[in-house]
């Protein structure tokens, strides 16, 4: 799930620093946002624009944080809306609606727990790269790749 | 990129196998919710008859009472419904109508009784409200038009202004075609178990459309239950035209007994 790879370059004091925090805005942002699941991705995404002109290893984590909140934001709106459309509308409470539920607490923890991990290994400086996440933004990156 | 793609299939597989592993537990019955929710129906429904009967006059007369008690435990007992469930109110009132409310509480105005040509018709509208409550459309009309937290809150708090939205609602508001239609058939059905004549129901669909002279008589009914006209074409095609067992529940004395009771009652 978490690929630890070595870039060519070694990452300062301050990149480290600003790229684990791209991490800890999206943390912030789903305590906060909870249970609307739009905030933490606003958060990350003011982040990301923020660090937009920032060197590749900040840029590279800002924009894997960001593309791990959108999936987030994903799955979350489906139970968001499914949940209001059974409190408001004519939506029933059924298995599916709590088996959903249930892989949705799966999925949101492991993604927190990878998260905080790696928060704390960017911030040593150390290149996490998470699986879909991770490879999806190299691809983004492709035409950086002399740096890896 | 094609790593991208395999990465994203294995993983949402990986997503969609745990959800339908999840799905195979009765979290329903697990978390008791069915009891939560007949507990909330059985308040709603006690709530919203307390409340109508403070406006409206119910009839306590013994005779009447009993003949409309046996055309209705004849449709529950030929179709296995629970007999008890079904609280019959005969109120007096110049409206032709009937209503279900939650936990089984079904209204019959006095008007409709009298304007039933026979038995058999006035038990084809008796049989569609039951069905209404047996296919549960009460409460998910409720749900649907009044929301799951509202109700719950009505239930538990006895919010008096919700309650009389929620007797409005089930009194003087259509249930969607698709429920009107699912109740219709399974009235005819209901009836045909009973050996009941489901031919006069469909009769009386049709005169609902058809006589203009006394549509104001008919307007709640006809509000509450639009299309009269279709729906007599599909009730009168779901018919058995095979069976003709048919019998009366009540003869045809007990019958004029009945209607003469409410009219020196009006």
């Amino acid at each position: 799930m978490i690929r630890i790879t070595n870039l060519k370059i070694r990452p300062g004091e301050h990149e480290a620093e600003s790229a684990s925090n791209s991490y800890v805005m999206s943390l912030v942002g789903i305590i906060a946002g909870l249970p609307l699941p739009i905030v933490n991705l606003i958060c990350t995404f003011i982040f990301y624009l923020a660090n937009k002109k920032g060197t590749y290893f900040v840029r590279w984590h800002c924009t894997q944080a960001l593309i791990s909140q959108f999936v987030l934001l994903i799955v979350n709106n489906v139970a968001f809306w499914w949940s209001i459309s059974i409190i408001f509308g004519s939506g029933e409470l059924t298995n599916r609606y709590f088996a959903y539920l249930f892989t949705l607490i799966i999925f949101n923890c492991f993604e927190f727990v990878m998260t905080i991990y790696t928060a704390i290994q960017t911030r040593k400086g150390i290149q996490v790269e998470w699986w879909i996440y991770g490879t999806l933004t190299n691809y983004l990156f492709k035409n950086e790749k002399n740096i890896r | 990129m094609k790593k991208i793609s395999v990465e994203f299939l294995i993983t949402a597989f990986l997503f969609l196998a745990i959800w339908f592993g999840f799905s195979q537990v009765n979290w329903i019955s697990l978390f008791d919710i069915e009891s939560i929710t007949s507990k909330t129906e059985e308040k709603l429904g006690d709530l919203t008859w307390e409340y109508l009967s403070d406006s409206e006059y119910e009839i306590e007369n013994d005779s009447i009472n009993q003949t409309i008690d046996s055309l209705v435990s004849h449709i529950t007992n030929a179709n296995n419904i629970d007999r008890d469930f079904i609280k019959v109110h005969i109120v007096q009132t110049d409206e032709i109508n009937a209503f279900a409310l939650p936990n089984g509480h079904l209204v019959i105005n006095s008007e409709l009784i009298l304007d039933a040509k026979n038995q058999e018709e006035l038990m084809g509208v008796i049989a569609h409200e039951i069905a209404h409550i047996d296919l549960n459309h009460v409460n998910e009309k409720l749900v649907k038009e009044i929301g799951l937290t509202v109700l719950i809150s009505a239930a538990t708090g006895g919010n008096n202004q919700i309650i009389g939205e929620i007797a409005k609602t089930l009194s003087s508001t259509a249930f969607d075609r698709q429920h009107e239609e699912e109740a219709d058939l399974t009235a005819v059905m209901y009836l045909e178990n009973a050996d009941v004549n489901p031919l006069p129901f469909a009769d009386f669909l049709y005169r609902l459309s058809d006589d203009s002279d006394s549509m104001s008589k008919y307007l709640t009914w006809i509000s509450t239950h639009p299309d009269s006209k279709d729906r007599s074409k599909y009730v009168t095609k779901k018919i058995d035209k095979k069976k003709s067992n048919y019998i009366q529940v009540i003869d045809q004395k007990t019958w004029e007994h009945l209607k003469t009771n409410l009219q020196n009652i009006e």
